[in-house]
C-alpha cells in the first residue's frame, strides 16, 4: 500500500486505539471512567488540545514550531501582569500580542527562507527569555485578576469550561479549514508547494497565518492553565510541547505535511491524555509517556514518509 | 589492425514506448577525439548513460577493447576504463583537489583511515601535472575557478587510467556550456595533449565547437546515428540537415492549416509585447510581440535561454530589466499570483512538480487558481464549485473516476488536461504560456491539448509555446522565434503559410 | 535502473554566468566570516575588561571556563551532525537518561550498586546506543534526520522518567564528584576532558578519512553516492558520536549538580544550536567546524558572564540570542533565496 494511503488509515487507527486504550484501563481501574475521573482528564486535555491544534496547521503546510509552549508559559506571565489592572481587555490584548508573535516568526520563516525548526527555536529562546526577564524568574500569583478567568473553572454538562472552549475552538478551527480558500491553501502548500506558488498560492501569506494561528492558540493554552493554577510562572506551560506534539502525530498528521487533519488531533490528544492518566492509574509517572510516544512518532513517520527515490536525505 | 577500443553494434535502449537509441553503432579508436553532434532529444545522453555503466542497452553489442562489456554501474565503467566528465558539476566543494581527485578510492596516502597529507598533495600534483595545471592539489575546489574545476574534473578521470588496465577513455557531456572563449582555447588544448594516453568523447550540441575538436564527427538525430564524418571534409549545411532528419509531417497540425479559424488581424495592441527584456547570465536583448488569437513558438536547446524567459514572463525568475506589456499596459511581474492577476498563465514543463498537486483531488485541482470564482468571502460554494469543475471535466474530457479522485491517479495526459484546464479556467486570461505542454504525453494525449490550445487561440488568446521537437513547434505556431546563448537568432514570421528550411533553423538553435 | 542524478547546480551555474567571474565566492568573504565570530569574541573580552575590571582577574576567567564545558561537549557533539547538513534534536532527551543511569549506577542514596567507573561507561555506552539508533534508522530508513531524533527525544525524556526511582538520587561517590569539583589549574576536570575532546574531534576532522567524509557530505552528499562512498557508515557515525557527547553531558551535569536529574538536558538543545550557528558552522552543513563552535560557546559564555557584572537581567541574554539565531540563520541563508525554493 502506498505510504501516503497508509496514513489516510491512520486516522481511524487512532480512534480505535483510542477506544482500545480507554477500555483496556477501564477493565483494570473502572474508576478511570467514572465522572470523577473524567472531569480530571477533560481538565488536564484542555490546553493540549488548543496548543495541539495550534500546530496542527504548521505541520500540514510541512512546518514545525517549537516555541509554542515557551510561548504559552510567557502569555500566563503577561497575563498575570495586565489581567488585574486591565481585566478582560488584558486578556485579549495578550492573546493578541501571541498571535502578532507567531505571525512574525513564520513571516521571518517564509521570506528568509530558513527551516522552520531553527527559526521557532530561535523563538522559543526568545520567548522564553522575556518571560523570564518580566516575570523576575518567580511565579506571579494573579491575586485579584484571578475572578476574569474563574469562567473558565466552571462546568457545562458537568465538563470543565476549558475543555469545553478548546473543543469548541477545534471543531470551529475544522470547519473553517475544511470549507475555506485558507484551508485549501494549507493543504496545498503542504501536499506540493512548487505547485502550490506557480497556481497563484502565497507561501508567505499562509505561513503568517499558520504560525499566527498557533500563537494565538499557544495564548489560549496558556489562559487555561492560567485558570487552574491562579498562578503564573515563565516556566508553567513548557512540559506541553511533546504532548502536543505528539497528539499532532499520533493523530495522523504528517510531519511531512500535506495529509491529516484538526479531527485528528483531537482524537491524538485524548489519547495522549489517556496515556498520561493510565499511567498514573497503574501507577507510573505520567512522563514516561514520551517513551512509547517517541517510538510510535518513529514507527509512523517510517511507515508513512513517501521516500520518492530521493537521492540525498539529510 | 587492433580492436576498436570502443564499439557499440546496433545497440537500442528505449524506455516504454520512447525508443531513445535506435541502432546506434560507432567507433572510437585509441588516441582519437571522436565528436558527438546532434540537437535535443536525439539520444547523446542516453548514449553517455550507456557508455558509462548507468544504463544498458536492451540490444545490441557493447564491445572495450574487443571485449564485451557488462557495466552496473559507473564503478564498472572506471574499472574498464571509462570516465565520464558530466555537465553538472561532480566535485565536492569543500574539499581539496586532491581529495576530488582520488575520491571513492583509497588514496595511496592513507594508511588505517590516516590521512598522510603531504605524500597526498605530492600524488595530487603529480596528477595535475600531467594536465599542465598550475594550481596545487592542496586548493579548496570551492575556490577554483569554473574551467579550473572542469581541470579537476579531467585530472580525476585521468587518475583512473592509472587503476585500469584498458586504455582510458573520457566522455565529456556539454564541456563547454559554461566556459568563455579563452576557457574553450585552454580545453581544447589540453584534449589534443591528451591523445596519447585516453581517447575522448565530446557530446555537444554545439556545432563548430564540436568540429574544430574532432577527429571524426558522429551526427545523431532521434536516437540514430545518422551520419560519420571527417570534420575536415564535411559541409555544414549538410550536418544541418542530417541533424534534422527526416521530418515526418503529423496530421495534427494538418488541420489547422486548412482550417479556416485563421483569425483575421487584430487591431489594438499586442497581447503580449516585450522589448529589451533581459535577466543577467539567463538572456538579454529579448523583444517581441504576439497578436491576440496567434500562437508564438520559441525553439531552442537546452542552454537557450528560452525557458527561463518564459518563466520569468510569469514570475517565477528574478524580475528581468526591460518592459513587458499585457494589452498596451506596461507590467512588473512580481510572482505567479501577479501574474495571474494581470492574465498571464503558465503550463508547466514538470509537471508533477509544478503542474499538478499531487494527493490533491482533481477538483481542487482545477480551481487553485480560481478563488474567487468557486467562493465568496473565502467560504467555499460547493455547488459554483462542482459546475466549474464539471464543465471543465468534459470541455477537455478529462478521464477521471470522479472530480474527488486523487490526481496522482490520473494518466499523464489527464494530468497534463487538468493543469491545462487550471489555467484556461482564469478567466482574465491573455496570455498562455505553455512549457513543453506534450512532454511524454502519447499521441491521442497530444492531440487532446493541440485541440485546446488551437480552441484558446479562436476565442482571442495568445500562445507563447515552447517545445522540443521542431514538427510541433513549427505545425502549431504562427510565428517563431529561435534563442541561442540567451539571444534571439532567428525570426520566422507566418510560418504556416511559408515553413521555412528547418536546416536553417538548426544552424540557429546551435 | 535510472541513473543517479546529480544535485540541481543550477544555481551555481546562474551565480557564474550572472556575476560574469568564473570563481564561485569572494574569498576574502569566506575568510571574513571564518574570523568574524572570533573577532567579536576577542572585541567583546577587550570591551568587559576595560568597563568591568572583575572581568579580567583569573578566577573570573576560570569560571567562565569551567562553565562552559558541558555545552561545549554537547555543541561539539552536534556540530559533527550540523556539518553534515543534519540536525539533532534529541540531546537533551539523551542527556536526561544518562544522566539517570550514572546517578542510579555509582554509589547514590537510591540502590547499593557502587559500579564507580564501569557505571560512567554504561552510561556514555547507553548514549552512544542512542546515538546509534539515530543514525542507523535516518541512514538505513532514509528518514529527515529532524523527524528521527524528534522521536528519540521523546523517548530519552521517557527512558529517564522511567529509571527516575521516585526521589533524585543523590551522589555519594566522592571520586565521581571530584569530575565537577576538582580543578587542575583552577579548571575542573570536566573542562580538560572538554578540551581533550575538542582536539581529538579537530584532528580527527583534519586527519581522518572519517571526518573529511563529514565535512564533505554537508554540500556534497550526492557526489560521493555517485562516486561509490559508502556515506551511510559515516553519518552513523557521527550521530553515535554525538549520542555519546551528549551523554557525557549527562554525566557531567550528575557530577556537577550532584545528583541523577530527569531534566540534566533541560533548556540545552537552544543554547548548544546558538552556539553552532553564531560560531559560524552553516545549518546546511559544509562549512564551519569544532574551533568555530568553541568560539560561539566562549562567546555566549562570556556574554553571560558580562552581562551579570553589568547588573543585566542573565534572562535578557536569553531572549537577544533568540533573536540572534534567526537573524544569523536568515542572513546566511539570504543569497540562497529562490522563487520556488522548499524550505519547510
Amino acid at each position: 500500500m502506498n505510504p501516503v494511503k497508509r496514513l489516510d488509515l491512520r486516522g481511524w487507527g487512532t480512534l480505535i486505539v483510542l477506544v482500545a486504550l480507554t477500555m483496556l484501563i477501564a477493565s483494570v481501574q473502572p474508576a478511570f471512567v467514572q465522572l470523577q475521573s473524567i472531569q480530571n482528564m477533560t481538565l488536564q486535555a484542555a490546553p493540549i488540545i488548543v496548543i495541539a491544534l495550534g500546530l496542527t496547521p504548521v505541520i500540514l503546510i510541512g512546518g514545525l514550531d517549537l516555541s509554542v509552549a515557551s510561548l504559552a508559559s510567557l502569555a500566563t506571565v503577561l497575563m498575570a501582569l495586565t489581567i488585574p489592572q486591565l481585566g478582560p481587555a488584558g486578556l485579549i490584548l495578550v492573546v493578541g500580542m501571541c498571535a502578532v508573535a507567531g505571525g512574525l516568526v513564520g513571516f521571518i520563516q517564509a521570506v528568509a527562507q530558513v527551516p522552520s525548526f531553527i527559526v521557532s527555536l530561535g523563538a522559543l529562546g526568545f520567548y522564553a527569555g522575556v518571560a523570564l526577564v518580566v516575570s523576575n524568574a518567580t511565579t506571579i500569583s494573579m491575586g485579584a485578576g484571578q475572578s476574569t478567568l474563574e469562567w473558565l473553572g466552571g462546568g457545562i454538562l458537568g465538563l470543565p469550561v476549558s475543555f469545553v472552549l478548546a473543543v469548541f475552538l477545534l471543531v470551529g478551527s475544522a470547519i473553517v479549514v475544511a470549507n475555506t480558500l485558507v484551508g485549501r491553501r494549507i493543504y496545498a502548500i503542504g501536499a506540493s508547494e512548487p505547485a502550490a506558488i506557480v497556481s497563484g498560492i502565497s507561501p508567505v501569506a499562509i505561513r503568517v497565518i499558520c504560525f499566527s494561528f498557533s500563537g494565538f492558540c499557544a495564548a489560549i493554552g496558556g489562559t487555561f492553565l492560567l485558570a487552574r493554577t491562579s498562578y503564573a510562572s515563565p516556566t508553567l506551560a513548557d512540559l506541553y510541547l511533546l504532548p502536543a506534539l505528539a497528539a499532532v502525530l499520533l493523530g495522523g498528521t504528517a510531519l511531512s505535511g500535506g495529509v491529516g487533519s484538526i479531527w485528528r488531533t483531537l482524537v491524538g490528544s485524548l489519547v495522549v491524555v489517556v496515556v498520561q492518566t493510565g499511567l498514573v492509574v497503574v501507577g507510573v509517572d505520567p512522563r514516561v509517556s514520551n517513551l512509547v510516544f517517541g517510538a510510535l512518532i518513529i514507527a509512523t513517520v517510517a511507515a508513512t514518509t513517501d521516500r520518492k527515490h530521493v537521492l540525498v536525505v539529510k | 589492425m587492433s580492436a576498436p577500443l570502443i564499439e557499440l553494434s546496433a545497440v537500442t535502449k528505449k524506455y516504454g514506448a520512447v525508443t531513445a537509441l535506435d541502432s546506434v553503432s560507432l567507433t572510437v579508436n585509441r588516441g582519437e577525439i571522436v565528436g558527438i553532434i546532434g540537437q535535443n532529444g536525439a539520444g547523446k545522453s542516453t548514449l553517455l548513460k550507456l557508455l558509462s555503466g548507468s544504463v544498458q542497452a536492451d540490444s545490441g553489442e557493447f564491445r572495450i577493447s574487443g571485449a564485451p562489456a557488462r557495466l552496473g554501474s559507473t564503478a564498472d565503467a572506471a574499472r574498464r576504463g571509462i570516465a565520464i566528465v558530466h555537465q553538472e558539476q561532480s566535485l565536492i566543494p569543500n574539499l581539496t583537489v586532491a581529495e576530488n581527485v582520488f575520491v571513492g578510492r583509497s588514496p595511496g596516502a592513507t594508511r588505517g583511515g590516516f590521512y598522510n597529507w603531504p605524500a597526498l598533495f605530492r600524488d595530487g600534483d603529480r596528477q595535475l601535472a600531467k594536465m599542465g595545471c598550475d594550481f596545487p592539489s592542496s586548493a579548496m575546489v570551492g575556490e577554483l575557478t569554473f574551467i579550473q574545476r572542469q581541470m579537476v574534473e579531467l585530472t580525476r578521470a585521468l587518475s583512473l587510467g592509472d587503476d585500469s588496465d584498458d586504455h582510458l577513455t573520457i566522455l565529456l557531456d556539454e564541456p563547454t556550456s559554461l566556459l568563455n572563449p579563452g576557457d574553450i582555447e585552454f580545453l581544447f588544448a589540453e584534449l589534443r595533449a591528451l591523445k596519447q594516453r585516453a581517447s575522448v568523447l565530446f557530446v555537444s550540441h554545439r556545432m563548430d565547437e564540436v568540429l574544430s575538436i574532432s577527429d571524426r564527427v558522429y551526427v545523431m538525430s532521434n536516437g540514430r546515428c545518422v551520419a560519420e564524418r571527417d570534420p575536415a571534409q564535411c559541409n555544414e549545411d549538410e550536418l544541418y540537415r542530417l541533424m534534422v532528419g527526416e521530418e515526418r509531417s503529423d496530421d495534427y497540425y494538418s488541420s489547422r492549416r486548412t482550417s479556416p479559424t485563421v483569425p483575421s488581424a487584430t487591431l489594438g495592441p499586442p497581447a503580449l509585447s516585450v522589448s529589451g527584456l533581459a535577466l543577467n547570465g539567463e538572456f538579454k536583448d529579448i523583444s517581441f510581440e504576439i497578436a491576440p488569437g496567434s500562437i508564438l513558438g520559441l525553439g531552442g536547446v537546452v542552454d537557450s535561454g528560452r525557458e527561463q524567459l518564459a518563466r520569468s514572463l510569469f514570475g517565477l525568475t528574478r524580475a528581468p530589466a526591460g518592459e513587458v506589456r499585457v494589452d498596451g499596459i506596461p507590467v512588473r511581474i512580481s510572482g505567479p499570483r501577479h501574474a495571474i492577476r494581470h492574465g498571464i498563465g503558465y503550463v508547466a514543463a514538470e509537471r508533477k512538480v509544478e503542474g499538478v498537486l499531487l494527493g490533491q483531488s482533481v477538483a481542487r485541482n482545477l480551481t487553485y487558481c480560481i478563488p474567487d470564482r468557486i467562493s465568496s468571502m473565502g467560504w467555499i460554494r460547493r455547488r459554483r464549485e462542482l459546475e466549474i469543475v464539471n464543465e471543465w471535466i468534459s470541455k477537455l474530457k478529462i478521464k477521471a473516476p470522479n472530480a474527488r479522485a486523487d490526481v496522482g491517479s490520473l494518466s499523464g495526459g489527464n494530468q497534463q488536461k487538468v493543469a491545462l484546464a487550471k489555467i484556461l479556467s482564469i478567466p482574465q486570461l491573455k496570455v498562455l504560456i505553455v512549457d513543453h505542454p506534450t512532454r511524454g504525453l502519447d499521441l491521442g494525449a497530444k492531440a487532446d491539448v493541440y485541440e485546446q490550445i488551437r480552441i484558446a487561440t479562436a476565442s482571442g488568446m495568445a500562445v507563447l509555446l515552447l517545445s522540443d521537437t521542431l514538427d510541433e513547434l513549427f505545425g502549431l505556431s504562427d510565428n517563431v522565434i529561435i534563442m541561442k546563448d540567451g539571444q534571439i537568432t532567428g525570426r520566422h514570421l507566418d510560418v504556416q503559410s511559408s515553413q521555412p528550411q528547418f536546416d536553417q533553423v538548426v544552424r540557429e538553435m546551435v | 535502473m535510472d541513473a543517479a542524478t546529480l544535485p540541481d547546480h543550477e544555481a551555481t551555474r546562474a551565480d557564474i554566468k550572472r556575476d560574469g567571474v568564473s570563481s564561485a565566492r569572494g574569498t576574502l568573504a569566506r575568510r571574513l566570516e571564518n574570523v568574524g565570530p572570533l573577532l567579536i569574541l576577542v572585541l567583546m573580552c577587550i570591551v568587559l575588561s576595560v568597563i568591568e575590571p572583575r572581568f579580567a582577574t583569573l578566577g573570573n576567567l576560570q569560571t567562565v571556563l569551567n562553565e562552559a564545558a558541558i555545552p561545549l561537549v554537547v555543541a561539539s557533539g552536534l556540530t559533527l551532525v550540523v556539518l553534515m547538513g543534519s540536525i539533532d534534536l534529541s540531546v537533551e532527551g539523551l542527556m536526561a537518561s544518562c544522566s539517570i543511569v550514572v546517578a542510579l549506577l555509582v554509589l547514590n542514596s537510591s540502590n547499593s550498586l557502587d559500579l564507580g567507573v564501569a557505571g560512567i561507561l554504561v552510561a556514555l555506552i547507553l548514549g552512544a546506543l542512542f546515538g546509534f539508533a539515530n543514525g542507523f534508522i535516518h541512514a538505513r530508513f532514509a528518514l529527515p534526520s529532524l523527524m528521527v531524533t524528534l522521536g528519540t527525544w521523546f523517548v530519552g525524556l521517557g527512558l529517564a522518567s522511567y529509571l527516575f526511582p521516585g526521589r533524585q538520587p543523590a551522589i555519594q561517590d566522592a571520586g565521581f564528584r571530584e569530575l565537577a569539583l576538582g580543578k587542575v589549574l583552577g579548571l575542573s576536570y570536566m573542562f580538560w576532558i572538554a578540551i581533550v575532546i575538542v582536539i581529538a574531534l579537530v584532528l580527527m576532522l583534519r586527519f581522518t578519512h572519517f571526518g573529511r567524509m563529514i565535512i564533505a557530505m554537508g554540500p556534497g552528499q550526492a557526489q560521493l553516492i555517485i562516486a561509490g562512498v559508502p556515506v551511510n557508515r559515516y553519518r552513523i557515525g557521527a550521530f553515535t558520536i554525538c549520542g555519546t557527547l551528549a551523554g557525557l553531558a549527562g554525566i557531567m551535569t550528575t557530577a556537577q549538580i550532584g545528583a541523577g536529574s530527569a531534566t540534566a538536558g533541560a533548556d540545552q538543545l537552544f543554547p548548544a544550536v546558538s552556539a553552532v550557528v553564531i560560531g559560524g558552522t552553516l545549518l546546511t552543513g559544509g562549512r564551519g567546524g569544532i574551533l568555530q563552535t568553541v568560539v560561539g560557546v566562549l562567546l555566549l559564555a562570556v556574554i553571560s558572564n558580562g552581562l551579570l557584572f553589568l547588573g543585566v537581567n542573565p534572562y535578557v541574554q536569553q531572549a537577544v540570542i533568540g533573536i540572534a539565531l534567526i537573524g544569523i540563520v536568515a542572513a546566511t541563508a539570504w543569497r540562497a533565496r529562490r522563487k520556488l525554493a522548499v524550505v519547510k
